[in-house]
C-alpha cells in the first residue's frame, strides 16, 4: 500500500497489532493498522487527525 | 489507537507473563446501568490510555462505576487534565506552583494581567501538547488573543493565566509510578518558548535528585495520580510544579534515560491486581 498523501510505499511492521499507528517515512502521515481476524489480512486506514481535546 | 507507548506496555506485559488485553474504546459501548461494564473488559485493573480527554474521562467514570480499578482514577483525570483544578490541587497540597489566575472575560483577563505583568502565559483550561498556549507579551497582544478566543467554543473563554517563570530554556518532566519518581528528562525548547516534545522539544536525561523526587511524588499524590507525568520548572526560588499529566507519554524518555518505564508500569499495575 502507498501513502495517500505522498504515494511513498508504506511499511507495516511484522509485529504490527490491531489499532497500531504507523507513519509514512517520507511525509509523516499517520495510518492505523486494521487486521482481519478471520483472514489475517492487514490493511491500513488513515488515522484519525488530532482533535482539540487530545493530549496527555 | 495504539501508539508507541501502548505497544511498549503490551510488550512489557507479555515479557513479564502478565495477561493484558488491548481494548479500543472506539469500537464499544459501556453500560452505565447494567451489572457489568462490557464483556470486552474482563480484567479488574484497567490502564486508561485514551488520548482524547473526554473519552478518557467518561470511559474512566463508567469503568470505575462498574467496579474496575482504573489507573488513573476519575478523580485524578479530572483534577489533572483541567489546569484550573490541577493548580488548585497543587496549592492545597502546599506544592510550589507559579502564580496563576483564572478569568472569564476580557475585563477579568486584563485585571489578572495587571497583577501578573508581561510577559504572561495564557493556556486553555483543557489542552495539551502546547496547543493554543500563548505567551502574552504586551497588552495589545493580550487583547487580540482574547478577541479571537471570544469567537471560539465557550471552553476557551476560561482564561488560565500564569506568570512567565524565568528559567533556563528547558523544563523537567518526571514520571511517577506508585510512590516513586522512576525517571526524569529535561525538555529543551527548540526555538519555541514551549518545551513540549510534540513541538520539537528535545529530551535529555535528568538525574532524579531528592528534591525532584519529593516534589514529583507530592504533586502526583495531590491529584491521586498513580502513573503520571509531572512537569517542573527551575525558577529562581527553586523547583515549581506547573502541571500533572494524566496519560503521560514516554516514547522519547525511555531511550533518553534508559529506564524501562513501561516495564515498571506493568509491575505496578500487576501489583494492584494482586491486592
Amino acid at each position: 500500500m502507498n501513502c495517500e498523501e505522498c504515494d511513498a510505499p508504506l511499511t507495516i511492521p511484522g509485529d504490527a497489532i490491531q489499532g497500531e499507528i504507523v507513519s509514512c517515512k517520507d511525509c509523516g502521515a499517520s495510518y492505523e493498522v486494521k487486521k482481519d481476524e478471520a483472514s489475517g489480512l492487514v490493511t491500513l486506514k488513515p488515522a484519525a487527525k488530532e482533535q482539540e481535546d487530545w493530549g496527555e | 489507537m495504539i501508539r508507541w507507548e501502548e505497544k511498549a506496555i503490551a510488550r512489557a506485559a507479555e515479557k513479564s507473563g502478565v495477561k493484558v488485553a488491548l481494548v479500543d474504546i472506539k469500537e464499544m459501548e459501556i453500560s452505565l446501568t447494567g451489572a457489568g461494564s462490557n464483556p470486552k473488559i474482563a480484567e479488574r485493573v484497567v490502564l486508561q490510555r485514551c488520548v482524547s480527554h473526554y473519552r478518557n474521562l467518561y470511559s474512566t467514570a463508567a469503568l470505575e462505576a462498574a467496579g474496575h480499578i482504573v489507573v488513573n482514577s476519575l478523580s485524578t483525570a479530572w483534577n489533572s487534565s483541567d489546569k484550573v483544578l490541577c493548580t488548585l490541587a497543587l496549592k492545597r497540597a502546599g506544592i510550589p506552583t507559579p502564580e496563576t489566575h483564572v478569568a472569564f472575560t476580557e475585563e477579568g483577563v486584563m485585571q489578572a494581567l495587571g497583577k501578573l505583568g508581561y510577559p504572561a502565559v495564557l493556556k486553555p483550561a483543557v489542552g495539551s501538547w502546547g496547543r493554543l498556549a500563548a505567551l502574552l507579551k504586551d497588552e495589545d497582544f493580550a487583547r487580540a488573543i482574547v478577541e479571537d478566543r471570544e469567537y471560539m467554543h465557550p471552553s476557551y473563554q476560561v482564561y488560565y493565566l500564569q506568570e512567565y517563570v524565568k528559567r533556563p530554556p528547558r523544563d523537567i518532566r518526571t514520571f511517577v509510578i506508585g510512590d516513586k519518581t522512576v525517571a526524569a528528562i529535561y525538555r529543551t525548547s527548540a526555538g519555541d518558548w514551549r518545551t513540549n516534545t510534540a513541538r520539537g522539544g528535545k529530551a535529555e536525561p535528568c538525574k532524579v535528585t531528592k528534591e525532584i523526587d519529593d516534589i514529583s511524588v507530592k504533586a502526583a499524590k495531590a491529584v491521586g495520580g498513580r502513573f503520571v507525568g509531572v512537569d517542573l520548572m527551575e525558577s529562581k526560588d527553586g523547583l515549581v510544579c506547573h502541571e500533572v499529566n494524566n496519560t503521560t507519554e514516554f516514547k522519547n524518555s525511555v531511550p533518553a534515560t534508559g529506564i524501562d518505564i513501561p516495564g515498571l508500569a506493568v509491575d505496578f499495575l500487576a501489583s494492584l491486581d494482586r491486592r
